[in-house]
């Protein structure tokens, strides 16, 4: 880390705050943008990247993978035979009272048994170092297009801070998605048709939408662009009606298909979901995996990964209290002030109360919402996250807590995390509260390849070049051609200029 | 028109096209070079400067900056082209449009003051592809589609089949196996028409589609297209000096998409040459007719 942060340090802090106008103006006109209050801004990138070593990154991996492959198991159990609730390892009330177990996904089995094709499990660092797991993102993950264009901002506008490491690329994340939603086309496709469905420009992470769209070559449709017609998903095209096979949908299940759920919404397609059930169609991720990263079923996914794995988790949680148990609910009403509290059903940090941070009205209006509603929120301790040096808006660097997303993608065979990651940063100072929609930023991330360190011995030597291998012949190095030197001739130019002064004496 | 006129449109085309593909080529370079270190910083900056024929010596990033943006007097450098084509433009300025040529004066100036930083190059060097942009708009809102433009079309034209051939030859995808075929795709700005073909991100697919797309403008095959257009509505009789391109193409139109990479490598080299013996041929036929005086001091 020292001699990343040293050749920053050395740019001083006019230096940083140039540099920081420098990317301001590159993301803007990139056009890197999320949407916050209906305003389109700029994802900001701190110019500090997080860097994680080769070894910690395989637990990370590994640790992200099991999670996924129990929840994959629990969701195919839940919305199948429910051993899970029979062996008695998650009450059935539990299930049953989540807002996100929708009985309309009952009976659709994905073709290639896939239902979370593309997860973000959010990783914090506590107090004694140790990783856990805050939250399972199962839905729509977003922030994926962030890590590959923090990468390349990154590089555009502090190019030094790379030269003495060996950093993972993540680049071909675009191309693992696609194969991916390609493997989970249904049955008897051969070459099937891949699209994105976005609610359009407002949403706030449209950006991503149309970047993932782009990097894989696929439509971005809209709700108006499908229409469902005996069974099958089309959208429309000049060509006339062309089947859907995937659809990778970036928005809710709420809104997916009128017919089934808000009868009101404009966003989706009518019939989509039966579509589905035929097994004509492919939704990624799957409807109905709320249930499984709903935060009342978070404090299970441990005694989940020994069920269906039989593995000890490798990744631990944060210690949650359920507040449906009285004597639980009882204690986290005393000691409020040293918990975080927050809805089960939220996301992007709406609704979080920190108790540390909150005055007493606060307090004591959530001790009256949970006394209420205990299934719908959970208490968790204040967990200190880790900080990472973070450069402020005058040019100074001093810590900001963080947090990380990793991004994993599910084809049917093998689970792939991204190596990277979004790391997300809280500016305010002492701030826990990460979220973009909050006020945070984010960080470059990056892994290590393994054995970077030794990166320098490991180079080429020039002579093993390739463009002087034997497959490159003589014309290609030839000179390039020029053109006559139309004023640059010294003969033509004097003469001219002499003509000139010549007509300028007569005249 | 007059043979002089036509071979500044000739060259117009050529350095302008030169410019914007040296450009784009170094800000990619540069980007895979910072995050990637396959090479060292002396065999990364050959690599490109032999990509682009360069006679320099670069043995530190920035040294590589410095050499591939130059100086006026190497049409082989960033700033060179910039010269080059100004100095083309200053002989037909009677000839183009005046905003035309004010785009080109302030592209030049800004070309000669703001030089890039060799820490840090990409604002510069992205200001400056928009200035070319601006050329390259103003050529297509308002140029007159006479000769003159089928000139600067066939200057154009041979230029990026030069470049592109330069760049699949060069090897980004056998030097930096995991980023080397995106940079090729990013510096002749393909990657959203490479991945709307659902084909995989790997060197083969790469090439082949830098050799034999149909529908991108920098394709070899969509050059050699436009360049034999070009010289058809010069001069549709005299097919011989259109018949080596026009050969090409046509083997381009029937080869099977998926040759091998030998094969491929055969028709890079086959278009290198191919540009040479085109412009020579153009050159002859309409900059030089036969019988034209050149007095020796």
């Amino acid at each position: 880390m020292l001699p990343l942060l040293s050749n920053l340090l050395s740019l001083g802090s006019a230096g940083l705050v140039d540099r920081g106008k420098i990317r301001d103006s590159y993301l803007s006109t990139q056009g890197i943008t999320f949407t916050l209050s209906g305003k389109e801004r700029p994802l900001s990138v701190d110019l500090v990247p997080r860097v994680i070593h080769a070894g910690e990154w395989e637990i990370i991996s590994a640790g992200v993978k099991q999670r996924i492959k129990a929840l994959e198991l629990f969701l195919a159990d839940v919305y199948g035979e429910q051993g899970v609730i029979r062996d008695g390892v998650v009450p059935r009330q539990l299930i049953t009272s989540s807002e996100h177990f929708l009985r309309e996904a009952y009976g659709i089995h994905p073709a290639n048994g896939v239902r979370i094709h593309v997860a973000g499990i959010d990783l914090i660092r506590d107090e004694a170092g140790q990783l856990r797991v805050l939250e399972d993102n199962l839905r729509c993950p977003s922030g994926v297009s962030y890590v590959l264009e923090n990468r390349r901002t990154l590089a555009h506008v502090v190019p030094e801070i790379f030269s003495n490491f060996q950093v993972r690329s993540v680049e071909e994340y675009p191309e693992h998605l696609l194969n991916a939603l390609r493997a989970a086309a249904p049955d008897g496709v051969v070459e099937p048709t891949v699209a994105i469905l976005t609610p359009g420009i407002h949403n706030s992470a449209h950006f991503e939408h149309a970047f993932l769209a782009r990097r894989m070559g696929i439509e971005l449709v809209e709700g108006r662009d499908l229409f469902c017609k005996g069974g099958y998903l089309y959208m429309r095209t000049t060509g006339g009606p062309m089947p859907v096979h995937v659809l990778y949908r970036r928005i809710d299940d709420e809104y997916l298909d009128p017919m089934q759920f808000k009868p009101d919404s404009i966003l989706g397609v009518p019939g989509i979901l039966n579509v589905a059930r035929a097994g004509n169609v492919t939704l990624a991720n799957a409807v109905g995996n709320g249930v499984a990263d709903d935060k009342a079923i978070y404090p299970y996914v441990p005694k989940l990964i020994r069920y269906y794995l039989d593995e000890e988790p490798i990744l631990p949680n944060v210690e949650t209290f359920d507040l449906q148990d009285p004597d639980v609910l009882s204690h986290v009403k005393k000691n409020l002030a040293e918990m975080v509290v927050k809805p089960v059903a939220g996301s992007g940090g709406y609704g979080l109360v920190i108790g540390p941070k909150a005055t007493a009205q606060e307090l004591s209006d959530i001790s009256k919402v949970i006394s209420e509603n205990p299934r719908g929120w959970i208490a968790q301790p204040v967990v200190n996250l880790s900080t990472c040096p973070t450069v402020l808006a005058d040019g100074e660097v001093a810590p900001r807590h963080i947090d990380l997303r990793p991004f994993a993608v599910n084809d049917g065979k093998e689970i792939w995390v991204l190596p990277g990651g979004l790391t997300r940063v809280a500016l305010v100072e002492g701030s826990l509260v990460v979220n973009s929609s909050q006020g945070g930023g984010s960080k470059d991330t990056w892994v290590l390849a393994d054995g970077s360190e030794s990166k320098r011995s490991k180079k080429r030597e020039i002579k093993e070049i390739s463009i002087e291998s034997e497959t490159i012949e003589v014309p290609v190095l030839a000179d390039r051609e020029v053109g006559p030197e139309v004023l640059t001739s010294t003969r033509l130019k004097q003469q001219e200029e002499q003509q000139q002064q010549e007509l300028g004496s007569t005249c | 028109m007059l043979s002089r006129l036509a071979e500044s449109f000739f060259w117009m085309g050529r350095y302008l096209e030169r410019c914007e593909a040296t450009t784009r080529l170094l800000i990619e370079h540069h980007q895979l070079t910072v995050q990637q270190h396959t090479l060292d910083d002396a065999a990364s900056g050959t690599f490109l400067t032999t990509l682009l024929a360069l006679d320099a010596n670069s043995s530190t990033p920035a040294d590589l900056i410095a050499s591939v943006y130059g100086s006026e007097s190497d049409p082989s450098t960033i700033l060179g082209t910039l010269a080059a084509t100004r100095n083309n433009a200053r002989a037909i300025r009677d000839a183009i449009p005046g905003d035309l040529y004010e785009a080109l004066n302030s592209a030049y100036f800004a070309g000669i003051s703001e030089v890039p930083n060799p820490g840090l190059p990409g604002t510069v060097l992205r200001a400056q592809i928009h200035r070319l942009a601006i050329i390259n708009g103003i050529l297509e809102w308002i140029a007159p589609r006479d000769s003159s433009y089928d000139f600067l079309q066939l200057g154009r034209s041979l230029e990026r089949l030069d470049l592109t051939a330069r760049l699949i030859a060069a090897g980004y995808d056998r030097t930096w196996p995991d980023q080397g075929p995106v940079t090729m795709l990013r510096s002749v700005d393909a990657l959203g028409a490479f991945v709307r073909g659902q084909i995989p991100l790997d060197g083969p697919h790469v090439r082949t589609f830098l050799i034999s797309d149909r529908t991108f403008p920098r394709s070899i095959y969509f050059c050699c297209q436009t360049a034999e257009a070009a010289m058809r509505r010069l001069k549709d009789r005299d097919d011989h000096i259109f018949r080596e391109i026009a050969l090409l193409r046509s083997e381009l139109e029937f080869s099977n998409a998926s040759s091998a990479e030998s094969d491929q490598i055969s028709i890079v080299n086959r278009t290198v040459d191919v540009v040479v013996k085109t412009s020579l041929n153009v050159s002859n036929e309409f900059f030089r007719p036969v019988g034209s005086i050149i007095w020796s001091a």
